[in-house]
């Protein structure tokens, strides 16, 4: 199948743009009225501010310095004190979406080195990223770890451990995406805790494949039957590994995910696709086909900000592909890109 | 007490919930999860607080059973017929919620609620009155709504209905005060569409579950809560104990009705991976806990047995079989054996249930 000619991708990249454009909405609970210094975005048109959405669309409209900084300010502003974020700004515990909201919060500060100097911005990464350590699903209390290390040595604490969706549950596949690729993106931190931490999450996740090579919501096998693979789950889930590509875990879902190509599904599912293929430096070139097919006129897909916001960045990537906003840069090591 | 007043009461409930909630402070508010999941035990009626028995309902309970064979003709116009002898809900100029299961989807597998068992549901919800249907779910699994609603026809239904459909996991969310709940959790968050709902319908799949025996309609309402703060699968249900959390949510929800797929059901390893069973029922009352109970007679398990239902005995509805007027054949005449989930005869494997999904 042909490439999608750039200006169909350039195009629609712009439509898409536009209608993230007039979905940010401006304001802060708890801000004075008329503050117009925050800018968010809701999941659908009309709704209530959402971190993921914020995120999401900020990374794509991230060359608009305007749009970059009102949405980063916004993630400052919604942090919770412990340095996570909830789905929206007083929306209980911080939870997930402190994945989300860290990735865009660093990114967009590499992009705008006005706002990487600002320090409540400063300030906000380095709580972020502390939370985003403490915040990993723990199986043992301080306890149970010190009788494990005491038992068995400190190997014994070397184990697989990702993040989970809400505080104290069991960890799962894409919020240790998530918040994997806030670590990593734009680069890991220089400490070699993060480099233990990921490489744990890391562990988690290619322990967790499933037997056809990708990945589900968590659960590869549950009582003895072998569960299927998520197209959209092993794509982000391949965002965040591409730190190890030349493993067999992650080769082997790079396949799942390939085989999925010719098959046309949701735009999240296709547009995650195209962008986590294009990481990878694998032709997605059905995947546009089928994005700019399902493009509605208004430039949205499915009428949502998430879908519309990574099919964007996934047209980016086709037509600019040193702009991939997702790409590793280093592909090699954890470590190697510092 | 009337339809009616079930009706007003519950919207009024939920709207001094969740002014409650917005006076109280957010921060911390939730209950750490790290608790101990509540444990079942025998002492759970001794256990429950004279503030939790008096939400129970009052009085005797009605469920319909409806002879529909299969899905290829109208389900509505095969049960219109049988609807004059049931006790419905009165509907009339109120919006209404229709969700059904979409958990998640396997080719072949009977896992998600029959799109022309929804359109029945649509039907007769408009046939009843209501001025405004919704159909909105949460995937308990997926995020991918879009794809769902595509592979398991869900979305078409709604389309050809011209029946708007909200994603329950994005929806904006509501903060209710679960003060007295079961799990322990102080607020939940709910999605706004079925807060402001006049009335929800739950319009489950009729299948085994192995996590806790069987899922009909309160088990199905775990898809109201929203993935945009809890996640794909809701493990802070797990968490908090599954029986727990189904009974908060009956609580929260207060679902006016239930109309169950009980046409192709599922047995063995479900919710997902199980085998197709043929019932040819819908399954149909006002009462959740009357109707679940009834649905397990009729697959030929005990509800007492489960616990989830044998709970929703003492603070729900009614779950004895001299407390519900059957409405259609005798439950003895066409219950069915159903194979049951490996968990239900070795309860060990159930302490995985809180590191797992569906």
């Amino acid at each position: 199948m042909a490439a999608p000619s750039q200006s169909e991708i350039t195009t629609a990249r712009a439509k898409a743009l536009s209608f993230l454009s007039r979905n940010q909405k401006v304001g802060l609970v708890g801000a004075p009225a008329g503050d117009h210094k925050y800018g968010w975005f809701p999941y659908k048109a009309g709704g209530q501010p959402s971190l993921e959405a914020t995120a999401w669309a900020a990374l794509a409209l991230r060359h608009d310095a305007a749009v970059a900084k009102s949405a980063a300010l916004f993630i400052v502003g919604s942090q919770n004190k412990d340095g996570g974020d909830s789905t929206e700004p007083g929306a209980g515990r911080s939870d997930w979406n402190s994945g989300p909201a860290m990735l865009a919060l660093r990114l967009l500060s590499e992009q705008h080195a006005q706002l990487a100097e600002q320090p409540d911005v400063k300030k906000s990464i380095k709580n972020g990223l502390v939370h985003l350590l403490d915040s990993r699903t723990e199986f043992y209390g301080a306890v149970g770890r010190l009788v494990l290390m005491l038992g068995r040595g400190p190997g014994a604490l070397a184990y697989a451990r990702g993040w989970p969706w809400y505080p104290g549950c069991f960890h799962w596949i894409e919020p240790t995406s998530y918040c994997l690729m806030a670590l990593k993106f734009p680069r890991v931190p220089d400490s070699e805790l993060y480099d233990r931490v990921i490489g744990f999450a890391n562990q988690f996740i290619t322990e967790n494949a499933c037997k056809d090579g990708g990945w589900n919501h968590g659960n590869a096998r549950t009582l003895g039957s072998d569960l299927p693979s998520y197209r959209l789950t092993t794509a982000e889930a391949l965002l965040a590994l591409q730190d190890l590509k030349s493993t067999e875990k992650v080769q082997a879902a790079l396949k799942y995910l390939q085989s999925q190509s010719a098959l046309d599904s949701s735009s999240l599912s296709v547009a995650y696709s195209a962008l986590s293929l294009s990481a990878y430096d694998l032709p997605v070139d059905q995947e546009l086909h089928f994005l700019l097919k399902r493009q509605a006129p208004d430039g949205s897909f499915n009428a949502a900000l998430i879908p519309t916001a990574i099919a964007a960045l996934a047209f980016e990537a086709a037509a600019e592909p040193a702009n991939h906003v997702l790409k590793y840069k280093k592909a090699i090591a954890v470590n190697s890109n510092k | 007490m009337s339809d009616d007043q079930n009706d007003i009461n519950r919207r009024d409930f939920l709207k001094v919930a969740a002014a409650t909630a917005a006076a109280a402070t957010t921060a911390g508010a939730l209950n750490s999860c790290n608790a101990p999941a509540q444990q079942l035990t025998r002492s759970f009626e001794e256990a429950v607080t004279a503030e939790q028995k008096s939400r129970r309902r009052q009085g005797r309970s009605q469920v319909g059973l409806l002879p529909c064979p299969s899905y290829e003709h109208d389900i509505f116009e095969i049960i219109k017929p049988e609807l004059a002898g049931l006790k419905l809900p009165n509907f009339k100029n109120k919006s209404v919620v229709l969700k059904p299961n979409m958990v998640e989807y396997r080719e072949g597998k009977p896992v998600t609620t029959n799109p022309a068992v929804l359109i029945a549901a649509i039907k007769l919800v408009r046939h009843l009155g209501a001025a405004r249907v919704t159909v909105a779910e949460g995937p308990g699994h997926m995020r991918d709504t879009e794809y769902l609603l595509d592979a398991t026809g869900l979305g078409k239904a709604c389309k050809d209905m011209e029946v708007p459909f909200v994603d329950l996991n994005l929806d904006d969310i509501v903060e209710l005060d679960n003060h007295g709940g079961f799990t322990k959790l102080e607020k939940f968050f709910l999605p706004k569409t079925i807060v402001e709902a006049d009335a929800v319908v739950s319009v489950p799949k009729l299948k085994t579950h192995h996590w806790v025996g069987v899922t009909c309609s309160m088990k199905n309402l775990f898809g109201v809560v929203p993935g945009r703060k809890y996640g794909w699968p809701k493990n802070l249900l797990h968490i908090k104990g599954i029986p727990h959390s189904i009974l908060d949510l009956q609580h929260l929800v207060k679902p006016a009705f239930a109309f169950v797929d009980g046409i192709t059901t599922m047995e063995g390893d479900g919710p997902i991976n199980g085998t197709a069973k043929h019932m040819g029922y819908i399954i149909v009352g006002q009462d959740l806990a009357a109707v679940d109970a009834t649905c397990a007679r009729l697959m030929q398990i005990n509800p007492h047995e489960i616990d989830y239902i044998k709970m929703a005995g003492i603070v729900v509805g009614n779950i004895e079989v001299a407390d519900i007027d059957v409405v259609g054949p005798p439950v003895a005449t066409i219950a069915q054996a159903y194979a049951m989930p490996i968990t239900f005869s070795n309860r060990e494997l159930l302490k995985q249930a809180a590191q797992q999904g569906s």
